[in-house]
């Protein structure tokens, strides 16, 4: 039995290599781990609570965002695939130190709120189990660190890709809570703006989740990596597409359960435990234990790939030695930024009676914040004939991914004196 | 380079003659029990080979002693004439740091403002490089004007006539710009094998003319450029700028290419084959590309060997069939297929097609052995010939070949069938009368081992009877190639690699790196510069220091491994 079982999956894997299956398996990748990570308890955060506060109202946001996702990611994997150079190192050459310092300072802050978010998450997924913060965070902290620095990066990658399976469970539980679909379907190609701050800020915190500036180096970086060559452009095209529909697919879910089981009954998020009950319609009693799970994983990997990412790419940018197989004497820089951003991550989240969740919101509305800097500088770049030759941007391109971020830029204004004359909009 | 080949050729002649007084000479065995004592023949002979090595590393190491100190009057030269070079920095008292012209308000000799300095050109001195024109920046135009025209710089640019008369033209392709090409840009450090980022250019003026000198790395030039060096006096810890003297590093921007119009990026085509793949492993695809792609064949064949696996595999993807093929005919067969087989399984049948018709049947050829079987180890490069040939003949033949195998210790006897009949090693070949025949000069051999057996087998006879290498014969016991010691220990090493019991410390392997890299003069003279740049930055220079540097330089060359 045993044995036939091995013949059968020998020849499924003799045939698979026969045909270039793996071969695109092998280009295929960034784009779907980076959505993976996208999808982090800040993310699962924000989406819950556009879903419980706003019902489907905010649905219609999931297909201008997901264009946006990708493009400026199809804009990000064409460089680094043309350039064979990573964000952070193209912005270097071409803009010089002090922009590129400048643009690493704002990073490690941002990524500093987003690290902070992915602790939030572990605190909050202990709360539901029962475990105290205390135990938890510092006990995931170290281990986060050594995983880091002496752990096998892909080994890391691949433990998070399965784990993140979870995200089926939302799939699951937003079909079984049966919303009406005729309606969820209207609601997605009908824009609504309601004129209150926190929609501002909901909007913009769904932004900085889904295409946070993280991303664009990390995507970059993972596809120089891997060395491909203009002839890949297509397979890459079809990663990132994937990749991006993935993430916007989680996303519609998550919103659609929450506002079924959430906004219906009248419960708006301001827990953890409450957000969990948007999994009810499928594991009944054992939602809160599932939605706990899910936010541990997502937060103990994402707490690892963040630092990691975050110090690549600044070293990347600065010109300092890199990369964990170096010793600390040698990359003394790399190790203080992965020790510094974990260690004071987890310290941050230790205050007594921190607002978990309120931390994991804002620190996705400062990645919307960052993003059209960074947008301006991808854009610019990727227009750079000299740079891109002739695979720059086309001109529909342009004026497609210009909107975006001049749309950015606006709602950011809007969010800063919202934030200083907090009555300013709310009309309702 | 040249001076060294010919140190060895020398060093191998005195072995030689050493080796001949204290020899016992190997008796031809008789008929009959020659099977059972020809192992045993074979066995002391090559112990003795053994000791013939040893003692020609110690009579090396006395000869590349006497070799350094007739060049130490070379070097003391040369270092004498750089430290008046240095004399000469010293004079004008500072190095200028480019970052700090950048930008700079540019007058004409009348006291107008014409513009802001944008970028400076270099030219010429392959050493170090002067500055020919700047880069003005005026009324949102560019143009470039002489460097000569020049009159004083300080805190701002002033010209030396008005600037209606300024000779201006515009910028042209071939201009090599310190921002635009340098700056900020990565470049090759070629001593330290790594790539590094250059984070400000060190100037200064050298017999009145303001050169290049070094790239800076340190985060000294961070802080600089941020306009926040002030914060550095404060700061508890020793920030310090890391200089990098130009002529040891190579850029890898593509437009460089034009600066070696004839030698593509020289001082990388000086590094050995085992250095560039070192290297290759800090590099992106693009710029492994772009080292490569001026490269001879062969050359980049030694390399892509040199190479770990997986930036074989992607050099390999890289390349296009035909240089391929070219590159991949530059190997020896059992390489190239191995390469092949690991690499592009997917693109043989064109690469073979592109290839030369006898190279590929060659290849092919050793397609019809396993992985691990020693036909995939051995070199087919060997030199085979008929036992009833005389010495004198033998010599004609081998100096008459087109090509000489790379490894030549010794000649491999064959009857009239090609079969394997003994072994004539270089010594006895040497030391044997010309009129003997080569049957009766050599060791009747019956050592050996088969192209299909394991390569573990031949590893343990070969460390068994201490041999450094081994004829491979067919099953017709005809001789088909040889296995050297070396290519055992290349599977020893990887297979330990593999296993991971033999894991070396970083130290280890900068140790094993430094050890091993040719130590060409300049890397004890860059040395000196750093030292001497470290020196010119501080406020009270002690004049004493420079005998004592020289004094140094010459230690160091005493020490340094050959």
């Amino acid at each position: 039995m045993a044995d036939s079982v091995m013949k059968w999956i020998r020849g499924i894997r003799e045939k698979f290599d026969k045909t270039q299956f793996f071969m695109l398996l092998s280009i295929i990748g960034p784009g779907i781990i980076t959505a993976a990570v996208d999808n982090d308890p800040g993310g699962i955060t924000t989406y819950s609570v556009a879903g419980s506060h706003y019902g489907f109202l905010l649905l219609w946001t999931i297909i201008p965002i997901l264009i946006a996702l990708v493009l400026i990611q199809e804009m990000a994997a064409r460089m680094g695939i043309v350039t064979g150079k990573g964000l952070a190192d193209l912005i270097r050459e071409n803009y010089g130190l002090r922009v590129t310092f400048y643009l690493m300072l704002l990073l490690i802050i941002v990524n500093f709120g987003n690290v902070l978010s992915e602790f939030a998450g572990i605190a909050a997924a202990g709360d539901i189990f029962g475990i105290s913060k205390y135990i938890l965070i510092p006990i995931c902290a170290i281990g986060i660190w050594f995983l880091v620095v002496y752990g096998s990066y892909k080994v890391v990658e691949r433990v998070f890709l399965a784990a993140s399976l979870f995200y089926i469970a939302y799939i699951v539980s937003g079909i079984l809570a049966k919303p009406v679909w005729n309606t969820v379907l209207l609601q997605i190609v009908t824009p609504h703006l309601v004129m209150r701050s926190d929609y501002f800020v909901i909007i913009m915190g769904l932004i900085g989740t889904t295409i946070a500036p993280w991303m664009m180096f990390y995507l970059q970086s993972s596809i120089v990596e891997k060395g491909l060559k203009p002839a890949d452009l297509k397979y890459s095209r079809a990663d990132v597409i994937s990749g991006s529909i993935v993430t916007a697919i989680v996303a519609f879910f998550i919103i659609v359960a929450c506002a079924v089981t959430l906004y219906a009954n009248g419960i708006t998020v301001d827990t953890a435990g409450e957000a969990a009950k948007a999994l009810l319609p499928l594991a009944g009693t054992y939602a809160a234990l599932l939605f706990a799970f899910g936010l541990f994983n997502a937060g103990v990997f994402s707490a690892a790939i963040l630092p990691l990412s975050t110090a690549y790419s600044v070293c990347e940018g600065m010109g300092w030695e890199s990369g964990v197989n170096k010793k600390f004497r040698e990359a003394p820089q790399f190790y203080f930024l992965i020790t510094g951003l974990i260690v004071f991550g987890a310290a941050i989240i230790l205050i007594p009676r921190i607002p978990l969740l309120d931390i994991m919101i804002i620190s996705q509305v400062l990645n919307g914040i960052l993003l059209p800097v960074i947008l301006v500088y991808m854009l610019r770049l990727s227009n750079n004939r000299k740079i891109m030759g002739e695979y720059k941007n086309s001109r529909t391109f342009n004026i497609t991914t210009w909107g975006i971020t001049v749309i950015i830029i606006v709602l950011t204004v809007f969010l800063t004196l919202s934030y200083f004359s907090p009555n300013m909009f709310i009309f309702a | 380079m040249r001076s060294r080949a010919r140190s060895d050729v020398q060093s191998v002649s005195t072995g030689m003659s050493i080796e001949q007084s204290n020899q016992p000479s190997t008796s031809p065995s008789s008929d009959t029990t020659q099977r059972s004592t020809n192992a045993k023949n074979l066995t002391s002979y090559y112990s003795e080979e053994n000791k013939k090595i040893r003692n020609l590393m110690e009579l090396k190491k006395i000869k590349s002693n006497i070799k350094k100190s007739q060049s130490d009057f070379h070097a003391v030269k040369e270092i004498s004439k750089f430290l008046r070079d240095i004399e000469d920095i010293k004079k004008s008292q500072k190095i200028i740091y480019f970052s700090r012209i950048m930008h700079m308000q540019v007058f004409d000799v009348t006291g107008m403002r014409v513009g802001r300095i944008k970028d400076l050109a270099i030219s010429g001195g392959d050493r170090f490089p002067e500055v020919s024109h700047l880069l003005l920046h005026r009324r949102r135009k560019d143009i470039v004007i002489p460097w000569k025209q020049v009159k004083t710089f300080n805190t701002c640019i002033i010209l030396d006539r008005p600037f209606s008369s300024v000779e201006k033209r515009a910028a042209k392709d071939d201009d090599i710009f310190l921002n635009d090409h340098i700056m900020d840009k990565q470049v090759v450090d070629v001593n330290g094998l790594k790539v590094i980022r250059v984070n400000d250019i060190s100037l200064t003026h050298v017999q009145n003319r303001l050169s290049v000198i070094s790239i800076d790395i340190g985060s000294r030039a961070i802080f600089r450029r941020l306009g926040i060096e002030k914060i550095l006096s404060i700061i508890p810890f020793k920030v310090s700028d890391r200089p990098v003297p130009w002529d040891t590093v190579e850029p890898l921007t593509h437009s460089l290419e034009k600066i070696h119009l004839k030698v593509p990026c020289p001082r990388v085509s000086d590094l050995h084959p085992a250095d560039v793949a070192q290297l290759f492993d800090e590099l992106s695809t693009i710029e492994r590309d772009t080292l490569l792609k001026p490269m001879r064949s062969d050359r980049a064949a030694r390399i892509l060997l040199e190479c770990d696996p997986e930036v074989q595999e992607s050099i390999i993807k890289n390349l296009k069939h035909k240089r391929l093929a070219l590159i991949l005919e530059k190997m020896s067969p059992n390489d190239a297929a191995n390469l092949i087989t690991d690499h592009c399984k997917d693109r043989i049948d064109i690469l073979l097609k592109a290839m030369n018709k006898n190279r590929a049947s060659q290849i092919q050829e050793m397609f019809l052995y396993a992985k691990g079987s020693v036909a995939r180890y051995m070199d087919s490069e060997f030199i085979a010939l008929p036992q009833g040939m005389t010495i004198e003949e033998a010599l004609a033949h081998i100096r008459s070949l087109p090509t000489h195998p790379k490894l030549f210790d010794g000649i491999y006897v064959v009857d009239d069938d090609y079969v394997f009949v003994g072994i004539l090693s270089l010594k006895n070949f040497i030391l044997a009368s010309p009129q003997e025949t080569l049957g009766s000069a050599m060791i009747p051999g019956t050592l050996s081992v088969e192209v299909n057996y394991p390569i573990e087998l031949v590893e343990e006879i070969i460390t068994k009877y201490d041999l450094l290498s081994i004829p491979v014969i067919d099953g017709n016991g005809r001789i088909r190639g040889i296995i050297h010691i070396e290519e055992i220990l290349d599977v020893v090493l990887d297979r330990n690699q593999k296993n991971e019991s033999f894991e070396a410390t970083a130290e280890q392997k900068e140790e094993l790196r430094e050890n091993t890299r040719l130590k060409r003069y300049y890397t004890t003279l860059s040395k000196d510069i750093n030292k001497l740049m470290r020196e010119l930055e501080s406020v009270k220079p002690r004049k004493s220091e420079y005998i004592g540097s020289v004094d140094a330089v010459k230690k160091d060359l005493a020490q340094a491994p050959e």
